[in-house]
């Protein structure tokens, strides 16, 4: 690799063509390795509380592909035709400086997700410590935690000098726990499909309906939230043709697969964590290996979110010439501040705080595909994504589009009217409609409306 | 006392006369490369049918499946 190429995968600037190397296989192993994690299991243990294992897992396996798609077609055409990031990608619709809201919410999102990722890394290594005998239970070895969350930013931090190759290479070492994953399931299902089928899911509504649209809607929720991710993935890819596939495949498919082992734990042995009931079902090795594969998974989705996230804090003026370095130390010092002194506040806290940053990615997903399949038909001015001037197309009025704020605005409450992502509480609608598709549409819509003005003002750059 | 003098305010929007701020030449060369070339594709026919088959179809027939399980 070339200084130049090496310089341009730690940028926020688009990629030539001969600098986006990545196949479909290797696209495919980092997508898979990046999507496979502990949130996997709280995804399954979330639909195990409304729905049972078959209906569960096909509710899921279909709303995880419908929420793909709109990532894909929201944040894929931009990112794959120019080589650029999810939070570039939007600027088209928010404007030369109201990208900021979106990278807010990409910020917000990542950190967020790998301070989860990284705990649950470093408890993960502790238990495996102490299950392999070199460490003793107890409160001792509970204050590792701190110690070996610093020790799995050191290694993530090591591994990204290398930018987006040392996403692949990670991803490469440690794709095989998803086939581990695949075998722990198995195991479960094999011992106790009976119990499987019996069980009853213990929150379920009365309305089977609600139940089966809500595990509809953790779905596409829960691959909704690769729109910060996908971009910087999808960007060292060539072409589109390139990344079909492995998205949907590679990003999409392990998702509803892997929340199976949390479904099924949940639902006949009432915990989702694989590191608690592999050990009842089949002793200490094979919680041993549970606790290898927590350990990889985490630690390759940490890797992955950690570029995205740096490569989305290039957009920002000031940060465009600082070193990878810095800009790395940057992204990874909140996920080792809040590893080392709130680690349980923050697991106690994470749920609502992340349901609604979850609320957002459905409305901006709405947004980018109407603007740019219906009112830009794919015509997309890549040096006004660059540069903040009056006279270019994305400057709008001070580089804000209000139609994308309120726009982002109405989408949110209408997800919100439909589902109340705390509390559980719906509209009579939610159940034909989920809450993920009319907050996208309204989004949609109201952009629309709203970019039918700016037209006539002859802001936005947008075809006659 | 607080300094407000113009060069420690916040930067101001800059105007349509002033020209924009010259890009990085790396930057710039970039841009320039797409600007020369032909507009380069999204999805191609292939990429649409995958797309639909499994971001629609295959969902489809998941809740009809699922639903009567």
């Amino acid at each position: 690799m070339t200084r130049g190429m090496a310089q341009a995968d730690e940028s926020a600037w688009p990629l030539l063509a001969q600098e986006r190397t990545w196949g479909a296989a290797r696209l495919t192993l980092t997508l898979a390795t990046t999507a496979a994690a502990t949130w996997c299991y709280l995804i399954g243990e979330s639909v195990g509380s409304y729905l049972g294992f078959i209906k569960g897992g096909l509710a899921l396996g279909a709303g995880c592909m419908i929420g793909m798609v709109l990532v894909l077609l929201a944040a894929g055409p931009v990112c794959v035709r120019f080589g650029i990031d999810s939070v570039a990608s939007s600027k088209p619709q928010f404007g030369s400086r109201g990208w900021v809201v979106p990278a807010a919410l990409q910020a917000v999102s990542i950190i967020g997700w790998n301070s989860l990722l990284i705990i649950f890394f470093a408890k993960s290594a502790v238990q495996l410590s102490i299950a392999l005998g070199v460490l003793e239970p107890g409160a001792r070895s509970a204050a590792l935690v701190p110690l070996l969350t610093v020790c799995a930013c050191a290694i993530i931090f090591t591994a990204l000098r290398r930018g987006a190759t040392g996403v692949s290479m990670v991803s490469n070492i440690l794709v095989a726990h998803v086939f581990v994953g695949l075998w722990m399931l198995y195991l479960l299902v094999s011992r106790r499909w009976p119990e499987l089928l019996a069980a009853r899911p213990p929150s379920a509504s009365p309305d089977h309906l609600w139940n089966y649209t809500t595990g509809v809607e953790l779905g596409i929720g829960a691959t909704l939230s690769w729109w910060p991710y996908i971009g910087a993935m999808i960007r060292m890819a060539p072409n589109g043709r390139t990344i079909v596939l492995p998205v949907m495949l590679g990003m999409a498919a392990p998702v509803p697969l892997l929340s199976l082992i949390g479904l099924a734990g949940s639902l006949v042995l009432k915990s989702s964590d694989p590191t608690e009931w592999l050990r009842t079902v089949g002793g200490p090795a094979y919680a041993i290996i549970s606790l290898t594969f927590v350990t990889a998974a985490n630690f390759g989705t940490t890797t992955a979110g950690i570029y995205a996230s740096a490569i989305g804090l290039r957009n920002f003026t000031v940060l465009q010439q600082r070193s990878w370095t810095t800009l790395l130390l940057i992204t990874i010092a909140p996920v080792a501040l809040v590893g080392i002194f709130i680690p349980e506040l923050f697991f106690a806290k994470f749920g609502n705080f992340l349901a609604l940053i979850g609320v957002a990615f459905a409305p901006l997903c709405g947004i980018q595909i109407v603007d740019y399949f219906v009112l830009r038909r794919g015509r997309i001015d890549i040096r006004a994504i660059y540069v903040d001037h009056p006279q270019q197309a994305y400057y709008y009025w001070r580089g804000i589009n209000p139609a994308a704020l309120i726009a982002l605005a109405a989408g949110c409450v209408t997800y919100v009217v439909f589902l109340n992502p705390l509390s559980y509480r719906s509209t009579t609608l939610y159940p034909y409609l989920t809450a993920s598709l009319p907050a996208a549409a309204a989004a949609a819509l109201v952009y629309f409306l709203g970019s039918l003005l700016v037209i006539r003002a002859g802001r936005g750059g947008y075809p006659a | 006392m607080t300094d407000r003098s113009p060069s420690s305010a916040l930067p101001l929007a800059p105007s349509p006369a002033a020209p924009a701020a010259p890009l990085p030449p790396e930057l710039e060369a970039r841009i320039a490369a797409f600007e020369r070339a032909a507009p380069a594709p999204d999805f191609d026919k292939s990429g649409w049918f995958w797309m639909m088959l499994l971001g629609v179809a295959i969902p489809v027939v998941l809740l009809i499946a699922g639903w009567w399980a």
